[in-house]
């Protein structure tokens, strides 16, 4: 074996680690269920081949898919331009330059690592009808007793709500990119006479606008997949308004045991999040702009 | 290993067979082929000196694990050289249940439920314990409550030996009761009689916006079966046609019966809005009369009531039939099919109903018995801590418990989970909020399940 060639078999001997359990672990599975995604598979019998008909059903005779679709649309369409925008005001106060500014930081970004149950569990007592901080504020206030979680015309509305809880996450990201902004463009803009407004709308966004496009996308990917949420405070009610489509997914999977069904609605959820995804990449060309990019 | 043991395992794995088949041979093959032999009378005792060792998948505290502490005494007296290991099993039971028999690893015996009993059944996980016990000198089978048994029983097959008489029944709070002037709950009570004294009950105290401060019902239960479908039984009504494969959740009998469930809530008031969240179970807080649930909550009750109410049980009211419709929901033992001790693991799960280990727990509060013999002797209340007082109403509800419809086809789901259980709770939760009336959410219902029906005819 000559040296190339033993350069190549350790080439591949290094890599092979992360490649096989690329292949066993993820894109194994993957096919798997493309595959049981055309089968009655309920766990504990062999799949039985039956082509499109879990689709067929998906599409045309469960109304709780579509209940299900249109949950998880509301959600994506309200929380994530929230989260965006929240997160993004957030940056910017938390950019200045202030006393006690570290403390600041760390207290809008602790939330996004408390473990999801425990902060679920934490806003369910929060809004509390009897006995939560929140309606006890708005009584002091003169308001009366506000059902959260319990009624069907607000309980999604509390969950889009709650999210904002979250945006330390991004709010991190965007701090990152403004400190990233090159002072002189500020100090060129001022040269210029532009005010403060004016450099923020030249200057500030367009050169986050890599850092939203970013943090859209994740957001975008993470709102069609929750799941916490619904099954920790709601179990998808009152009245399915808060029936996600992950948590539709998990209960065919796991209550009902239709494994081939769950696969199916895995399969289109990936066919949707594809499809923003490239939509959003592709929208990209208009409003995003790289600093060394030429138009 | 035994031929019914081969014939398990036919159906739970394809390799596991196919070893067997190579080792065996052809002639063992065909064996295996032929009609399960029914296993002798007693013959467990005969493999009684064999060293065996039995896993026990259980949930950990009680009632559960200080049951099997009692079974496992139990069976080692008649099967010393035999090892019983416990393995505690938490969470989604369902899920690492059907993960387990999927991979053969499940327990020899396992802690189910009668949610269980029919998806286990359909699928082979469960060992049909009905031809050990006709042959078993030692059990006598009818001396258990029929319809209590009826909960482990799918296909006239017992897949799930119960452990203790479930009913559901009334827990009320006595205090509450007195404080609004109403009638305490007696045995001659009808639905009625209960929504004219918990109105009182719903008086006694409103908030600024007018909400009741207490109510007459907790919404602990709403939809469970075993809670909701004595009313369609109460009222003559009926959920499934079977030999004409039809979805009747829209027979007018039914409807009437959910509609007059569905009026504690939406016309009369009495009953703890849906969703409304009191910090806790609003009986236990104080701030509902009445809770139904089965024997069981008798601790938990006595530990939140401690001096702050007190509290008793009672028969569930009577239903126009004149009789106090009432549901069950137990916990049992079941033998899983694939296992290597299937005669063991019999010896192991009918202990279960022996009188000695049924008096036992009933005198540690563990159950209340499940066999007429022990039930019928009061012995087995002596030394009970109260309240309860009225220890019997666990009893006298029996007779008139019903069983769930469990003849939907797999696909379709049943009072416990799928399709059947989401379109019913969909539809009463509807109706009880106001959202829809009875006839239509109900129409639609038969709609979704019919035609799965269709699908599986």
């Amino acid at each position: 074996m000559n040296s190339r060639m033993r350069d190549t078999v350790q080439g591949y001997l290094f890599i092979s680690p992360v490649v096989l359990g690329l292949i066993i672990f993820t894109i194994g599975p993957m096919l798997t269920s493309f595959y049981m995604s055309f089968t009655k598979f309920p766990l504990l019998r062999a799949p039985e081949w039956i082509g499109l008909r879990n689709y067929v059903i998906m599409f045309t005779s469960d109304k709780n898919f579509w209940q299900a679709c249109k949950v998880t649309l509301i959600y994506a369409g309200t929380s994530v331009p929230l989260g965006l925008v929240g997160a993004f005001v957030l940056a910017i106060l938390l950019n200045q330059r202030v006393k006690g500014i570290a403390f600041f930081r760390t207290s809008f970004y602790m939330p996004a690592i408390v473990p999801a149950i425990a902060s679920l569990i934490l806003w369910g007592w929060l809004m509390n009808r009897d006995y939560g901080l929140i309606n006890a504020v708005l009584v002091r206030l003169g308001f009366p007793k506000f059902s959260f979680f319990a009624e069907p015309e607000t309980a999604l509305a509390s969950m889009v709500m709650m999210s904002l809880w979250g945006v330390g996450a991004g709010m991190i990201i965007y701090l990152a990119g403004l400190q990233g902004i090159p002072e002189s463009l500020y100090e060129a803009g001022k040269l210029d006479g532009a005010n403060e407004l004016q450099l923020f709308i030249n200057i500030t966004i367009p050169m986050m606008t890599p850092t939203i496009f970013f943090n859209l996308v994740m957001g975008l990917i993470a709102a069609s997949q929750t799941f916490m949420n619904a099954f920790v405070l709601t179990s998808g009610g009152p009245l399915k308004s808060t029936y996600f489509y992950n948590l539709m997914l998990y209960e065919r999977a796991f209550n009902w045991t239709q494994m081939g069904m769950a696969s199916a609605m895995a399969w289109f959820l990936l066919f949707v999040v594809l499809v923003l995804t490239v939509l959003v990449f592709r929208s990209s060309a208009l409003w995003v702009f790289y600093e060394a990019e030429v138009k | 290993m035994s031929i019914r043991d081969l014939s398990s395992q036919t159906t739970i794995s394809r390799r596991g067979l196919l070893k067997v088949t190579a080792a065996v041979g052809g002639t063992a093959a065909l064996a295996a082929c032929a009609p399960v032999a029914a296993p002798e009378a007693g013959g467990g005792a005969a493999m009684a000196d064999e060293p065996v060792e039995l896993e026990i998948s259980i949930l950990a505290g009680a009632p559960v694990e200080p049951v099997n502490e009692l079974i496992k005494a139990s069976f080692n007296e008649k099967h010393p050289d035999a090892t019983v290991t416990f393995n505690m099993v938490s969470g989604d039971l369902a899920e690492k249940y059907y993960t387990a028999a999927a991979a053969g690893t499940l327990s020899d015996v396992f802690f189910s439920a009668d949610l269980f009993v029919v998806p286990f059944a359909n699928n082979n996980v469960t060992l049909d314990l009905t031809p050990y016990t006709e042959g078993d000198p030692d059990v006598d089978i009818d001396d258990v409550f029929p319809n209590m048994l009826g909960l482990g029983v799918f296909d006239g097959k017992i897949q799930m030996l119960p452990s203790a008489l479930d009913v559901v029944t009334m827990y009320y709070n006595k205090s509450l009761f007195e404080e609004a002037g109403a009638e305490e709950p007696n045995d001659e009570w009808t639905w009625d009689d209960f929504i004219v004294n918990c109105q009182k009950i719903t008086a006694l105290e409103t908030e600024a916006d007018g909400t009741p401060r207490y109510w007459g019902l907790s919404n602990a239960t709403w939809s469970w079966w075993a809670t909701v479908y004595p009313w369609v039984v109460g009222y003559g009504g009926k959920i499934l046609d079977i030999e004409n494969n039809l979805s009747t959740w829209s027979d007018p009998n039914t409807v009437a019966a959910l509609k007059a469930y569905a009026s504690m809530w939406n016309e009369h008031n009495i009953a703890q809005p849906l969703g409304l969240d009191v910090g806790g179970n609003s009986f236990f807080l104080g701030r509902a009369a009445v809770y139904t649930h089965i024997q069981s909550l008798r601790g938990p009750v006595r530990e939140a009531a401690a001096d702050k109410f007190e509290w008793d049980v009672q028969v569930m009211p009577l239903m126009p039939d004149g009789r106090h419709r009432t549901g069950m929901g137990t916990w049992g033992m079941s033998a899983y099919a694939g296992g290597q001790n299937l005669d063991m693991a019999y010896e192991y799960i009918k202990q279960l109903i022996r009188p000695t280990v049924q008096l036992e727990a009933a005198k540690a509060e563990l159950g209340v018995p499940l066999l007429r013999s022990v039930a019928s002797d009061p012995s087995w209340m002596e030394g009970l801590p109260t309240p309860p007082n009225n220890l019997m109403a666990f009893i006298n509800g029996a007779d008139d418990a019903i069983l769930p419809v469990i003849e939907h086809p797999g696909d379709c789901g049943s009072f416990y989970a799928g399709m059947v259980s989401d379109s019913y709770r969909q539809a009463l939760e509807a109706v009880i909020r106001g959202d829809a009336n009875a006839e239509d959410a109900f129409a639609e219902t038969d709609a979704t399940i019919q035609s799965c029906l269709d699908q599986n005819a």
